[in-house]
């Protein structure tokens, strides 16, 4: 398959993005490379489907992220029992086995799922570095944002073999699910002011 | 007039209202419990396909009903299925008064029920995933109590839950390109593994299930057990579509050995975790994990046998967790402790609740006598005839999961006696009893339950 | 005869119990209540007399499961050669508890109880009388239940709880075996027709073992419990019979030289054990226990030896003889004569009931091993003389129709004996081995006369005060043996190490990398379980 040109592009959006999502400890740092990692994935989407239905992807993070934005996170990415460096450079030296692993397998996966070695490896990272996520933390707002992210991944794969509209506008209904359930859990906590 | 629009979208309109209104919380129970027994009655006595008698007027009931271009399709072949689903609504939310759910647990469960009816009549069945996970979605709010943080348990039900759905999306995928490309076996063995990951993730299989004794011990046991009953059920029921649309998978003798293999697991661990359990709540996390091991070790014998005692076993899954999750509550309620060391004052406070749970316990892991029994025994022979090792192991989970029960039954005669009344309202008691008494009733005389269960597999032509 | 019978004689005592309950809560009346007792009692020994000339059809239940299944899912209860002697066992203790109640009268002995004794005989028929497995692990739960229901609210110690709950794993434990029997048993596959009792026999005999506590040994109740001496006796003799019908039950067992011998000797010490604790306990009613374990040890061994018809002979002197003196609690001169004859029952002299028993215990080789199977009816005989002349309620301070009743209904358990020699047609009244069971009695009565004289020069005895504790050390360090706690305590200690590995499991997988950690288990299981294309 032919690599789009400028592929290394938005792989790198997403490389950063999601880096940033996995060491960042301020919650605006994480809406913002959460929007850039969605950035990222439109930019992939658009090799295979049309521009307005990779639109719909984009769109839909977007509004995710809004939505987790305005539930006012606070501290929500506070880590205990981490130190900043010590964690932040275990994050880094994960996710970079992580990168690794993509590289090995994109090219094996191209008999599955016919898409560009770029796509792939966009695909597989997203994956890995929300599981990375998942598995890190149990802080609701890192298990959402980390389900975003791996939700992001397969979401790419999928578009590699199937353009259902209908799909399509139930995963993104699932996303948007998915965001009003971070901001409840985000709210709940939160007494009940009185009016 | 479509079935569609009856089993699917009023009962869901009705929980919007009902979530709109969720302060009543006394009437949004009642309406919940009347309109789920009302379409369990409707579906088991109404004809599909025909015209139905409303007010002196005639409609016609079609079957199906199109969105953007995809079909939800409910004919006769599913009315037993809905018969089961609504019955399920309708007995969890009859005992959620004795329970003291709060308020949303009846809006969503509604809710829930609705999308989970749409899951399985969607067709494409592909479609399903996403609704199931939206039924996911919409649970969360029911699990989380209102005002407290989300306990790990809810964040990995979350995790694991959707993390199935990419999985069954592109096994679904898979499955439909291999009816074009049947000779690849290369695609067959990925589309079932990518199946099979997906069917794990949302049943709890080996190694997912930790989240299952985390949200049973975090959560209001009530909406858990609501939960536990109904999810894995449709779950179940989607696999048994998939296996009847395609051939090759019903005649893959991979797939059938892989779930033996994972039910043998789930019974064998779920057991001997069981056996050393100090809390009640987490036992019930286990009691669920065995009982859907038992359910794949049903259809792993690839039968007609098999898939019978799968039916049949919903039943006294279904009545077992009703009555411990209504005993756990009920003895929550009370502010009473349901950590074993603690037990000994809780069977003079609540003794009614505690014995409830301890039935439930013994019936869960087949005790003769009681409901468990008659689907327990005949599956593990069933078992011994194709390999002595699986039913050895499965007969290991079930004798973990009586000495979990014998743990607790020592737990509650610990202490010296003590007088007083029980702390059980009249309703808690009257549930409580009546469920008791079903299980010794089902244990004993198994027939009219077995037959009746029996009817849901009549939406399945190309299984036996 | 119709098989409506069967159904007459399990739901007489139901119905009278239920008529006592309702009497007592409308219009309480002591005569009465015992007359109905009575008269249920009569009733019922008397047509499972009529039953042994001549046995009804059986009545089943046919397609318990309305699906198609390997095992025998008949609900089956039928009266043939093997259920009946132990029904008409059961059938006259009940008869008996009935008519001696009245001399119990100062301990409790109320109507509320004797119904109870009618509802759990009627269960322990129900058990005797199982055609299949599948019927007697559904009446096995039952009698379980029931026995922990009434022990539970007549003790009221936690310590005693203990005891009793672990009595109720004892013998849920056995039905677990029991229900791997059914799993292991193949036979069905290849002769298209399931078996009512799986030819998987060392698992049912380890199963029967576990609930009679003789496979392995073990005595949950360190102490036996205060009960009423009806519902106590007839509690633990139908729980016992709904155990010992199954190793009648059983074909001969095909186990290796090693694995028979290995069950004979654990039988054998098993029953030595007991007989010699129950020869040497304070009184019969704390030897109950070890009266049980001793003979259901005897019909054990005849099952290992290929006999298991003969096993029916120990198992009705269990209850026929056990009940002549659990119910001995009025005492009077001439009413030794029962105690005697019971045991001149158990004695296996020629022509006696046990003489049946005997040929399942010993062939013409006598062995070593035989002489210490002697020594256990001897000192059965022994305890039952021994208890039997111990002090009791003075006889003759009752009334008239009380001290006509009361040794009826003991004569009714001799009488019971000797009739299912007659009319059983499994059992026939034979010499047996003679020699054996002369010696035994000899035994028996040597070790009479050695306690007579010990007692009778008590105060010459302090010179060998000594060999009394020797004894008494002795006898400490083989209960500490033979009971086999420190067994137990072993599986304890193996318990708490399997509960730490489960506890380190729960903590890695549902702890704070949990997620990583099934990912990690997902990955292993997919290397290890995926075919060699998909790796």
């Amino acid at each position: 398959m032919n690599e789009p040109a400028w592929s290394w592009l938005p792989l790198t959006l997403v490389i950063v993005s999601t880096l940033t999502l996995l060491i960042s400890q301020r919650w605006r740092w994480s809406i913002i490379a959460f929007a850039i990692q969605y950035i990222g994935m439109f930019w992939m989407i658009s090799w295979e489907w049309p521009i307005g239905l990779a639109a719909v992807k984009l769109v839909t993070g977007w509004m995710a992220g809004a939505v987790l934005a305005i539930s006012q996170p606070g501290t929500a990415l506070a880590e205990t029992g981490f130190t900043r460096i010590s964690g932040g450079g275990f994050k880094l030296i994960t996710a970079a086995l992580t990168w690794v692993m993509a590289f090995a397998i994109a090219p094996s996966l191209q008999t599955l799922f016919p898409a560009a070695s770029a796509y792939l490896m966009g695909a597989i990272i997203l994956i890995g570095m929300g599981l990375l996520q998942l598995g890190m933390s149990h802080q609701p707002l890192r298990v959402i944002l980390g389900l975003f992210t791996v939700l992001s991944g397969f979401e790419l794969l999928y578009a590699a073999v199937d353009r259902s509209v209908l799909v399509a506008g139930l995963i993104s209904g699932v996303n948007l699910g998915l965001a009003l359930v971070g901001a409840f859990l985000l709210v709940n906590p939160e007494p009940e002011e009185t009016l | 007039m479509s079935t569609v629009t009856f089993w699917i979208f009023v009962p869901f309109g009705v929980s919007i209202l009902l979530v709109l209104f969720n302060r009543f919380i006394r009437i949004t129970r009642w309406i919940a419990a009347g309109v789920t027994l009302g379409l369990a009655l409707a579906a088991a006595f109404v004809n599909f396909d025909e015209l139905v008698l409303l007010g002196g007027r005639a409609y016609e009931l079609s079957t199906s009903f199109s969105v953007l271009g995809r079909q939800l399709v409910l004919n006769s072949n599913d009315r037993f299925f809905l018969v089961l689903v609504y019955g399920l609504g309708a007995f969890w939310f009859l005992g959620a008064p004795a329970a003291g759910t709060h308020r949303l647990f009846a809006p969503l469960g509604l809710a829930i029920i609705a999308i989970l009816v749409a899951s399985l009549a969607v067709e494409p069945f592909l479609y399903a995933a996403p609704l199931v996970e939206l039924a996911v979605l919409v649970s969360i709010p029911m699990l989380v109590a209102p005002g407290r943080p989300a306990g790990q348990g809810v964040l990995r039900y979350l995790i694991f839950m959707t993390l199935g759905m990419p999985f069954i999306l592109l096994g679904g995928w898979a499955l439909n390109a291999i009816e074009i490309n049947p000779a690849n076996d290369t695609l067959l063995l990925e589309a079932m593994l990518l199946l099979g990951l997906g069917l794990a993730f949302w049943l709890a299989i080996l190694p997912f299930y930790t989240w299952l004794p985390l949200l049973s011990g975090e959560s209001q046991p009530y909406n858990a057990a609501f939960l536990f009953s109904l999810l894995p059920t449709v779950v179940f029921f989607l696999m048994l579509n998939f296996l009847d649309a395609f051939a090759f998978l019903r005649n893959s003798p991979v797939f059938f050995q892989g779930l033996q293999l994972a039910g043998t697991i789930m019974v064998a661990t779920a057991g001997i975790w069981a056996a050393f359990q100090r809390d009640l709540t987490r036992l019930f996390g286990y009691a669920v994990i065995q009982e859907t091991g038992f359910a794949l070790l049903a259809i792993s014998l690839h039968s007609e046998t098999g898939l019978a005692l799968f039916a049949a076993g919903l039943v006294p899954r279904l009545i077992g967790f009703g009555l411990f999750a209504l005993s756990l509550s009920v003895m929550q309620s009370r502010n009473v402790s349901l950590r074993f060391e603690d037990e000994g004052l809780a069977f003079w406070q609540v003794p009614i609740a505690s014995l409830a749970s301890l039935v439930a316990i013994f019936s869960i892991s087949g005790l003769p006598l009681l409901a468990g029994f008659p689907v327990r025994q005949p599956l593990l022979e069933e078992l011994g005839a194709g390999s002595i090792a699986v039913a050895i192991w499965a007969l290991i989970g079930s004798a973990g999961m009586m000495y979990g029960g014998l743990r607790y039954l020592s737990a509650l005669f610990r202490r010296e006696p003590t007088t007083g009344q029980p702390g059980e309202g009249w309703y808690q008691i009257a549930l409580l009893s009546a469920g008791v008494v079903m299980l010794f009733v089902a244990g004993v005389f198994p027939t009219p339950m077995i037959s009746m269960m029996l009817n849901v597999l009549s939406g399945f032509a190309n299984l036996f | 005869m119709p098989s409506w019978v069967v159904f007459i004689l399990l739901v007489l005592p139901i119905v009278a119990a239920l008529a006592i309950f309702a009497l007592e809560r409308l219009r309480p009346n002591f005569g009465l209540a015992w007359l109905i007792a009575m008269l249920a009692a009569v009733g019922g020994w008397g047509l499972l007399l009529a039953l042994g000339l001549r046995n009804p059809a059986p009545l089943q239940l046919a397609d318990w499961l309305p699906i198609q299944v390997r095992l025998d899912d008949r609900l089956l209860l039928q009266v043939d050669p093997v259920s009946w002697p132990l029904a008409f066992s059961l059938a006259a203790l009940l008869l008996a508890v009935i008519l001696t109640a009245p001399v119990r009268l100062g301990q409790k002995s109320i109507p509320v109880a004797w119904a109870s004794n009618l509802f759990i005989t009627s269960i322990g028929l129900m058990g005797v009388l199982s055609g299949n497995l599948v019927t007697l692990l559904l009446v096995w739960s039952l009698i379980d239940v029931v026995e922990l229901i009434v022990m539970l609210r007549t003790v009221q110690e936690p310590r005693l709880n203990r005891q009793v709950i672990l009595a109720f794993a004892a013998r849920v434990s056995g039905t677990i075996v029991a229900l791997a029997a059914l799993v292991v048993d193949q036979d069905a596959a290849g002769s298209g027709a399931p078996n009512a009792f799986p030819q998987a026999n060392v698992l049912l005999l380890l199963a029967a073992g576990l609930r009679l506590g003789v496979l392995p040994l073990n005595l949950p109740y360190q102490q036996e419990i205060r009960m009423r001496r009806g519902v106590g006796t007839l509690l633990r003799m139908v729980s016992t019979a709904t155990s010992l019908v199954l190793l009648a039950r059983l074909s001969p067992i095909e186990v290796t030289a090693g694995g028979g011998a290995l069950l004979l000797v654990a039988s054998a010490i098993a029953a030595l054990y007991a007989a010699a604790m129950w020869a040497s306990a304070a009184n019969e009613l704390d030897g109950r226990p070890y009266w049980i374990i001793s003979l259901a040890g005897m019909a054990l061994i005849s099952v290992v030896n290929g006999n298991p018809l003969n096993s029916l002979a120990w198992s009705t002197l269990m209850i026929l003889c056990g009940g002549v003196l659990f119910l001995y609690s009025g005492r009077a001169r001439f009413s030794i004569v029962l105690p005697i004859l019971a045991a001149a029952a158990l004695s296996g002299l020629p022509f006696t009931p046990a003489a049946y028993g005997w040929p399942g215990v010993v062939d013409e080789s006598f062995t070593v091993f035989d002489l210490a199977l002697v020594l256990i009816p001897a000192l059965l005989m022994f305890g039952m003389i021994r208890h039997a002349m111990t002090p009791g309620d003075a006889l003759k301070d009752m009334q008239g129709w009380i001290r006509v009743a009361y040794p009826l209904g003991l004569f009714m358990l001799v009488a019971s004996a000797w009739l299912i020699v007659f009319l059983g047609a499994g059992q026939t009244l034979i010499v047996g081995p003679w020699a054996v069971s002369l010696a035994s009695s000899l035994v028996a009565a040597g070790m009479l006369f050695a306690a007579h004289r010990w007692r009778s020069t008590a105060h010459e005895n302090r010179r060998f005060e000594w060999i009394r504790s020797l004894f008494r050390v002795i006898g400490k360090w083989l209960t500490s043996v033979l009971s086999l706690r420190w067994l137990y305590v072993l599986f304890n200690d193996f318990m708490k190490a399997v509960h730490w590995l489960v506890e380190g499991f729960s903590v890695i997988l549902e702890g704070e990398g949990g997620v990583l950690w099934v990912l990690v288990l997902l990955a292993l299981l997919l290397t290890l379980l995926l075919p060699e294309g998909l790796r």
